[in-house]
């Protein structure tokens, strides 16, 4: 095995690139963007979720309670306890299988890109990462003071030196391998409920 | 082996059915323009997503180091295969040293290029599909026909049958939802019972040891965090030097891919998730030599988006079977090439070179230039064909001589005017087959420009007599 | 303004089969008031050749081709496709001249018709009317090798182009807006032959979005995809005419 990595490794040294070669300084904030929030919001939608501004996790807590995934779902797991209460406890199971059958999981977004209305997601804190793509609908929570207009912007913000696993999530899984015709709901999320709080 | 022209033409005997495979991929290409256009910074991200491919893959082995350390350090095991047999050893090894039989496998088209999956059901163990377009091909029994939707080409009414036969759907069934929701739970069984997941990897960032990878239905992501063995598999170009770097790539890609902003999930993974093992296969199988090219080497910039096969006149017109190789399209023939001159030899034949691969690519590979370039390998390998070869002998024959040139031309005019039209617009010959040949002027241009010449000179020439007698 | 020696560069299938593309492009230059001279030994660029491969047959027309045309100032081809072979590939050719001035210049002084009348005559408008309802075709090398245009797939500014400017100004005319704004042919050069049944397919298709458009003449600055697309309609009976934008030019003035 080791002798293939030195032959590999070996091989790359030659190249053929001709030009510059070095690291290119750069910089491409998304200009167009000048209410990231609204922009966010309008993304999220296009991308197949929904998205709500909440004034605080009350109103926040109402907003879940009322709506048909919350009410349709008999297994609820929640990180947001202040949004709803949830009656499966992911972080007492002893293994991500046993948590095939939640139907709602409630969680915390760390950063909203308004570009393409992806949430960062750290994970580290779940006992089981599984649960982000196993869960049948997700509500994802986050600050409003946590959207940023654009990647650049979003990857200046996340701390990787600690990380272990952090995902990006813009709307609910998809597929359109079908004839192109988009179906929501594939391996993941059927339905994805952004609640920007403030 | 049939040639493209032979494949693209029996492909196109069913109108209705490549009108409607066009159309589906223009679809795509005008999501994708629409996406670019939304961006103020396109043109110039492109050049930036260029520049640092050409900064890390002028620096692999640094990089490669650099990631394969912050990955160990983060508990994955690192490997690397020369070829695709060391890499199909390698993935089959791991997954007997945890006794995995079933596997969970996300997209990659690494290991469609290694066969992968062939290798390993030959060995005992049976792998999964897990991406909705994949699991199609495979209970079909085909190859992909796209690198980014590689079922394309199948119809919902065929799916239907396919599931009829194999997930046991009702007969008849092409609800597009209806057959999804099917297929989401006929794999979620899959998933929770498979004992390892395998999946490609968009990028690897080396600065943290990252493996990204990007979907849109979530089971990669399943398959890499619900089994206790997971085993990501890439080709050695796709490291980056940093997270920062993402950010470019990441605007790129699906937007160029599919049209879409980002893909729904981008995961980012540091390491093995508690409990599980975790193995990054790293592979060359041939990049270096790709990388050792100079007219040729931006091949390895690829990222996999497909928009240069959806944009290509000739891809969406004779669909991704007819390129015997197993990446379609204009990037699948410039990969192609490296594989095998003479097997593919009919590959860089079919584009029109109108340029719209290199217009679109996100890494701005010269897709066109080099196909026309391999053209030349083709030729120089003597694999153009004795007829081919003849006739564009002879004309250049016929040009290099003005005389001959004149001579020659005078002669086709004459033959094409006094033969009766049947005679060439008919099927046996190629031009004929479909088209007519325009009608044969008398003269040329430089006779007439002569004629022409000569009365504007007599012309100006009386003139001039004229006012001087005057 | 002085222009110095330009030499006129007539494509071998337009001497040979389309002189009135060649013949209009000379009445129009005069009108524009530009001597040129055309040297008579030319005969083709050797793209043919070179699109298929052999390029040191190329290399030997290629070289000719230099020859002839060194000691000009500028040379003007009605052509698009022509026009790009020597200014994209000829260095790929012609690998011990590409240093010399005389190579470099012929490469940056060698242009498309159109473009010669934006470019180097200045010319923004043309006098003249064409009362007829128009589907541009602009032919790809001349679009993405040359920049007569914006293809559709690029996000930059400028998205009218050089071509579409000079027919826009003709009265009465109006230039239909087709599914497809640019979408290749399907000519491909030797593609035709070697690829018919994909070139025929990509071509009818091409044909038909001009007629959904309601156009009555297709237009370009290459006759060669005019001589395929103008095939295909023949063949099929269809009622639209092809022209090369010189003739249109050349009609439309006084």
């Amino acid at each position: 095995m080791k002798d293939s990595r030195r032959l590999v490794l070996d091989k790359l040294k030659e190249h053929g690139i001709a030009g510059d070669t070095s690291y290119p300084a750069y910089s491409h904030p998304h200009t167009g963007i000048t209410d990231p929030r609204e922009f966010f919001r309008s993304v999220v939608e296009s991308v197949g979720g929904e998205c709500r501004f909440v004034a605080d996790l009350e109103a926040a807590r109402k907003c879940v309670a009322g709506s048909e995934v919350f009410l349709a779902a008999k297994e609820v797991c929640s990180y947001v306890k202040e949004v709803a209460e949830g009656n499966f406890e992911a972080e007492a199971k002893a293994d991500a299988h046993q948590c095939a059958e939640v139907d709602l999981t409630i969680i915390r977004g760390e950063l909203g890109v308004a570009e393409n209305a992806a949430v960062w997601i750290n994970a580290d804190p779940l006992r089981h990462r599984a649960l982000l793509f196993i869960s049948g609908n997700l509500v994802l929570v986050l600050d409003g003071r946590d959207i940023v207009p654009d990647m650049e912007s979003a990857y200046a913000r996340i701390d990787f030196s600690r990380l272990r696993s952090g995902y990006f999530i813009s709307g609910p899984s998809k597929t359109a391998d079908i004839e192109q015709c988009l179906v929501i709901g594939a391996h993941g999320a059927k339905s994805l409920l952004v609640l920007v709080v403030g | 082996m049939k040639s493209h022209a032979r494949l693209a033409a029996a492909f196109l005997k069913q109108e209705e059915r490549a009108h409607w495979h066009d159309q589906a991929l223009w679809y795509v290409r005008e999501k994708r323009d629409r996406m670019a256009a939304s961006v103020p910074d396109w043109e110039a991200l492109r050049e930036t997503a260029q520049a640092i491919k050409r900064h890390a893959l002028a620096n692999l082995p640094r990089y490669l180091e650099e990631f394969e350390q912050n990955a160990a350090a983060r508990g994955a095991i690192v490997h690397y295969a020369l070829d695709d047999a060391e890499h199909n050893r390698i993935v089959l090894e791991i997954l007997k040293g945890r006794n995995a039989r079933l596997v969970a496998k996300s997209k990659s088209m690494l290991s469609e290029e290694c066969g992968l999956n062939e290798f390993l059901e030959r060995n005992g163990v049976e792998v999964v599909e897990t991406d909705l377009a994949e699991r199609i091909i495979q209970l079909a029994g085909e190859r992909p026909s796209h690198i980014v939707l590689p079922s394309i080409h199948i119809r919902k009414e065929e799916v239907g049958e396919i599931f009829h036969k194999h997930l046991g759907t009702q007969r008849g069934e092409s609800d597009p939802t209806r057959l999804t929701r099917a297929a989401r739970s006929h794999l979620r069984e899959r998933f929770l019972a498979a004992e390892a997941g395998i999946s490609g990897v968009n990028f690897a960032v080396a600065e943290t040891g990252a493996v990204v990878i990007c979907t849109n239905e979530g089971n990669a992501d399943l398959g890499n965090s619900l089994p206790d063995l997971y085993i990501a598999v890439m080709g050695v170009e796709k490291v980056i030097p940093k997270s920062r770097d993402l950010s470019v790539f990441l605007r790129l890609l699906s937007r160029s891919a599919t049209g879409q902003p980002i893909s729904a999930y981008t995961s980012h993974l540091l390491g093995p998730r508690p409990g599980q093992e975790m193995h990054i296969v790293i592979v060359d199988n041939g990049r270096s030599e790709i990388l050792r090219r100079e007219r040729f080497h931006k091949a390895a910039f690829c990222i996999r988006c497909g928009a240069c096969l959806n944009t290509c006149p000739v891809y969406r017109r004779s669909g991704g079977h007819s390129y015997n190789y197993i990446i379609p399209g204009p990037i699948g023939t410039i990969l192609a090439m490296h594989r095998d001159l003479k097997k593919y030899k009919d590959m860089p034949y079919a584009s029109t070179l109108c340029g719209s691969c290199t217009a679109v690519c996100p890494v701005k590979i010269d897709i066109h230039r080099q196909i026309v370039l391999w053209r030349n390998e083709v030729v120089e390998a003597g694999y153009l064909g004795r007829a081919k070869s003849a006739a564009l002998k002879t004309t250049t024959l016929g040009m290099k001589s003005t005389r001959l040139f004149r001579i020659g031309g005078w002669a086709v005019r004459k033959l094409l005017r006094i033969l009766p039209p049947f005679v060439f617009n008919n099927r046996l010959t190629i031009w004929g087959r479909s088209r007519n040949l325009p009608k044969m002027p008398a003269r040329s241009f430089r006779a007439e420009f002569r004629a022409y010449s000569r009365s504007k000179t007599d012309l100006s020439e009386s003139r001039m007599n004229r006012e001087a007698r005057s | 303004m002085s222009l110095g020696r330009v030499g006129l560069f007539i494509p071998c299938y337009i001497d040979q089969v389309y002189p009135r593309v060649g013949m209009a492009t000379v009445r129009l230059l005069k009108k524009l008031g530009v001597s040129f001279e055309f040297p008579e030994d030319q005969t083709c660029c050797g793209q043919p050749q070179f699109n298929s491969g052999c390029f040191k047959d190329a290399a030997k027309l290629a070289g000719k081709m230099f020859r002839i045309f060194k000691d000009f100032d500028w040379v003007v081809c009605p052509s698009g496709s022509c026009t790009g072979m020597v200014r994209e590939y000829y260095e790929l050719l012609l690998e011990r001249d590409k240093d010399r001035y005389e190579f470099k210049h012929l490469v940056s002084h060698t242009f498309e018709l159109c473009e010669f009348l934006v470019d180097v005559l200045k010319v923004e408008t043309i006098d003249g009317s064409f009362p007829h309802k128009v589907g541009l075709h602009q032919s790809c090398h001349g679009l993405r090798g040359l920049g007569l245009g914006v293809p559709s797939e690029q996000v930059l500014p400028g998205r009218t182009g050089k071509v579409r400017r000079l027919l826009e100004s003709l009265r009465g005319i109006e230039i239909v807006t087709t599914d497809r704004s640019d979408e290749c042919c399907g000519f491909g050069g030797t593609f035709s032959v070697f690829e018919g049944a994909v070139s025929s397919f990509i071509g009818r298709d091409r044909i038909k979005d001009y007629e959904r458009a309601g156009a009555e003449v297709i237009v370009s600055y290459d006759v060669s995809c005019l001589m395929h697309l103008d095939g295909l309609i023949c063949r099929d009976k269809r009622l639209l005419k092809v022209m090369h934008i010189a003739e249109i030019l050349d009609g439309a003035v006084a």
